[in-house]
Formats: structure tokens, sequence, C-alpha cells
């Protein structure tokens, strides 16, 4: 029962950096496909 | 659950949180305004420069030309720098109501000109699709920046032959952020940091942080002059760990100080001159340019040649200063 539980565990917590991972991921090709279009005095106007 | 694990689950949140927030904050947040052409449009209100409204910002001067409604009006666009100069001919020479503004929403689908309906003397469709469009007929006149070297091209390959004539003078600027310490960089510094040579902002006084060189998409007004100003070098390619340092992009003057104004964005000086209109006016600016009227040489409009000649006489010049810009005479 022990290694049952175990193994959900470890189901779960691989799911769970999986979905991180990809949420990451997406956000870094978000980043890529916009940052050549976009407006490069917005884009100095936002730094800190 | 064991503390073990609950820990374990925590560090994976906490550490894929942090790294995006961190890309958030760094460069997500800086984009998020301009990811489509649409956004980038955006930030040009063209409604402030239409002609005939009480509170649009153009320069009026008395004028000696004035169209009558009836005339064969040439149609008139223009790069997005300089739609207060040629709404400013169109309040100064044509009659009311010779623009058509349907406004509209915006959409990816409907950046440009479409905002305008297809019978108005005045359209608005930027520098690459307005050059193609005085090529195909569309418009009459087109106010820009010199052409690249693909768009005369484009010229050629269509067998149009273009009238390139100046009718003012403008100021190509870099720019950098209020916060950087940099005043001012020599033409020479500003080569090398474009093509990958300088690299950190400590090597021309700054601080130790990496400088990340902008670059605007080709055709553009902005980027064909950047290629001219650097000659032989080429523009390197991008940094991909540049992205998270300082950065330093170019402009032209007016369109960096009037007509997006951002206040945390600081032209610098080239060469120690500051681009500001008395140094652009006698020439000490090193960067300063001229910029254009183009129309094909086979118009046969009789209004068009009357419209150019009154943008360079005194009055079409006095109208420039009023607009913001500096006069060719």
């Amino acid at each position: 029962m022990g290694e049952g539980k175990s193994n959900r565990f470890l189901t779960a917590f691989i799911i769970l950096v999986s979905v991180c991972t990809l949420l990451t991921l997406a956000h870094i090709i978000y980043i890529a496909a916009a940052y050549p279009n976009s407006s490069i005095i917005y884009f100095v106007n936002m730094e800190m | 659950m064991s503390a073990k694990r609950i820990i374990a689950v925590a560090a994976v949140i906490i550490v894929f949180l942090s790294v995006n927030l961190f890309l958030f904050f760094k460069i997500t947040r800086r984009l998020g305004n301009n990811y489509s052409g649409t956004g980038q449009m955006k930030m040009i209100d063209v409604s402030r420069y239409l002609p005939f409204e009480n509170d649009s910002q153009l320069g009026k001067v008395e004028s000696s030309l004035a169209f009558r409604e009836g005339d064969d009006l040439p149609v008139l666009d223009g790069a997005a720098a300089l739609v207060p100069v040629y709404a400013s001919v169109i309040e100064n020479c044509y009659p009311e109501g010779s623009v058509k503004y349907e406004g509209g929403e915006f959409s990816d689908d409907n950046y440009y000109g479409e905002n305008f309906s297809s019978d108005s003397a005045m359209l608005y469709r930027n520098t690459i699709r307005g050059f193609k469009g005085v090529i195909e007929g569309t418009s009459d006149l087109f106010f820009s920046a010199y052409p690249s070297d693909e768009q005369l091209e484009f010229a050629a390959e269509n067998g149009v032959e273009l009238e390139i004539i100046p009718v003012g003078r403008e100021a190509f600027v870099f720019f950098v952020s209020r916060n950087n310490p940099v005043e001012d960089l020599s033409s020479d510094q500003i080569r090398k940091i474009y093509s990958g040579e300088i690299q950190s902002w400590r090597e021309v006084g700054g601080e130790e942080k990496a400088i990340n060189p902008l670059v605007r998409s080709n055709g553009s007004g902005s980027q064909t002059m950047m290629e001219k100003f650097m000659g032989e070098k080429k523009i390197a390619n991008r940094n991909l760990f540049a992205i998270f340092g300082a950065s330093i992009g170019y402009s032209f003057r007016y369109y960096l100080s009037g007509m997006v104004p951002n206040e945390n964005v600081k032209m610098i000086s080239v060469d120690g001159i500051y681009p500001d209109v008395e140094n652009i006016k006698n020439g000490d600016y090193p960067l300063s340019t001229f910029f254009y009227v183009i129309y094909r040489k086979d118009n046969t409009n009789p209004n068009l040649p009357r419209l150019v000649d009154w943008i360079l006489s005194e009055e079409g010049q006095e109208m420039m200063e009023k607009c913001g810009y500096v006069g060719v005479k």
C-alpha cells in the first residue's frame, strides 16, 4: 500500500514538473515570436 | 503527505514560478503591447493628425495654393513619422471633406490605410505598404525617408521611374533608457556596438551591463537609414542573452520626441552633438538626413507638380517648421 502511494506521488510529481516545463516553454516561445515584432521604443521605455 | 514531499512540490513550483516571473518582468511585459502589427500601429494615434479637425496638431500657414472640390486631388500617403507633415499639407491646400477617415477598430487586418476610405485624399499605410502603393498607383505622393535598395529594385522591376525630392530635414537619432548614464556615443562606437565589437556599456563609459542593440524590421525607414549609417560594417545577429542587458535603439527625432513620446526614453548625443532643431538646422548634428516626397514620373495629375512646388515654397517650408520638422531651405 505504501508503495502504491509512493508511485501515485511520483506520477503526480512528474505531471507537475511536465506541466511547469511546458508552460515555461510556451512562455519562451511567445517571447521568441514577439520580440522581433515589438516596438523598440516601447521596449526601451519599459526597461527598469 | 510527508514533509519531504511537500518540500519537493513547493520547490518545483517556486523554481518554475521564479523563472517565469523573471522572464515576465525582464522581457514579456515589454512586448505585450506590441506583439502584432496592430499593437505597433496603435502607438501612433492618427486621429490626432486629421486635417480639418479643431484639435488636430498640424502646422497651419497662410496658403496661396487652395485646391477646390472637384479638382483632381493628389492622394497623399506616407511613413508614420511624416503623418503630421502630409496631413498639414492637406489642411493647408485641400478642400474640407477631402479626407474620409472611417476610424474603426484596429485589428490585424486593419492597421494601416484601411482606416481611410478608398476615395480619401489622405491615406496612412506607413513605409513598406505605402511605398508599394505609390508604385501600384493607389496614391500619388508618398512622404518617406529615402527608399531602401529593395524598394528601388521593386520599382525597377515594375518598370516605374520615380521622382524623389527632398522636402525637409530630420535627424536619425539613437536612444537609451532614461536610467542609462550614457549621454553620448561616437559614430564609431555605435557602429562597433551594432557590429558586435563592443558588447558592454562599460566599454563606452557606462555600467557593467550587456548592450542590447535593437533593430527594426527590414524596409522600414529607420532600418534603411541604419544600414546606410553602418556602411561597410554588417549589423550582427542578436545575441540571445543581451536581451537581459540595457538596450539601445534608433529612430527619427520627431517620431521619438513628438509622435510617440516616452518619458523613460532619452535621445543621446552623437559625436558630442545633441539632435535638437538648432543642431539639425545648422548641420552640426552628424546624422541629419532629408526626408522626401516620392512620385511616379509618369503621373499625369496636373496638381501634383503644383503641390510639390508649394511644399518647397516659403509657405510649405514654414508649415514644415510649424509641424516640428526642419525645412530644406
